[in-house]
């Protein structure tokens, strides 16, 4: 079943259609929740805000871009003001480095990129591993189109250097 | 423009014909430029191999999902019968009054 048909549905009153989504999407919206927040208890609560958002604005979505696409943007909202609730109430800076925390199960490289301060996480990710235009990312992150582009490249600089000889046997698989 | 915008711009294929061959030639003579592009080029294998990773949700995931939005959803049923509630008391309350006041 297509996105659209799911929508048509869902705009009908059959709920079930939700669900369809959800078998579609779940994973996705999770592990990008997961690079934003930076460990699975944060990903988990921000993810399935973003599920009851998504419930609450399927049916006024407009079709103005696809699906996936909304869906997206409103993990990624979601995700990175559920973030920035959590600095003010723990008093945590944005750039504070996580020291020996690794989530071992998702692999060293996942890990590198879990423990980067979260401004530079989030900016990468939504850079290198989503695609996403500078534009995109400053509107998304609510900073300046030269602040992103900032946060971006330093982000890289260091998660680079973290890189270093990590997740070699893991890109070798791929290669 | 640093060097490390330049080789990550340079391996993704964004600069102009003719910088690009300028670059090209500068990796070939260059060792620390060379070093450079092969840091990059596991930069970006690295972000490609995280681009196609998903992960799954948590056991117990969907289940709490459908217990947040049923709490979220059933709450204007419990507004409407609060609303309505006190308004059909207040019509039994008068009908009794006039009751009372034909005995």
């Amino acid at each position: 079943m297509e996105d659209k048909e799911i929508l048509e549905q869902f705009k009908k009153g059959q709920e079930e259609a939700f669900f369809r989504l959800l078998d579609l999407y779940e994973r996705d919206v999770y592990t990008l929740a997961l690079r934003i927040s930076g460990n699975a208890e944060d990903a988990r609560d921000a993810s399935q805000e973003a599920w009851l958002r998504i419930y609450r604005g399927l049916n006024h979505f407009r079709g103005e871009s696809t699906l996936k696409t909304w869906i997206y943007r409103i993990a990624f909202n979601t995700s990175l003001s559920e973030l920035k609730k959590k600095h003010r109430l723990t008093s945590l800076p944005l750039d504070e480095e996580i020291i020996g925390e690794f989530p071992e199960e998702y692999g060293e490289i996942e890990s590198e990129l879990l423990n980067l301060p979260d401004k530079y996480r989030s900016a990468v990710s939504l850079k290198d591993i989503y695609g996403y235009p500078y534009e995109e990312i400053a509107r998304i992150m609510k900073i300046s189109l030269s602040s992103a582009k900032v946060l971006v490249h330093r982000g890289r600089i260091k998660l680079k250097n973290r890189f270093g000889e990590a997740g070699l046997n893991e890109v070798k698989k791929w290669i | 423009m640093d060097l490390d915008t330049a080789v990550l711009a340079y391996l993704k294929g964004e600069l102009s014909p003719l910088t690009s061959q300028k670059m090209k030639n500068l990796i070939n003579t260059k060792p620390y430029i060379k070093q450079k592009v092969l840091e990059w080029q596991s930069y970006m294998a690295k972000m490609e191999h995280l681009s196609d990773k998903i992960y799954p949700v948590p056991t117990g995931y969907r289940e709490q999902l459908i217990k947040k939005l049923t709490k979220k959803n059933n709450y204007l049923p419990w507004i409407g019968a609060l609303t309505i509630i006190p308004g059909l008391l207040l019509v039994l309350g008068i009908r009794l009054a006039r009751k009372n006041k034909a005995a």
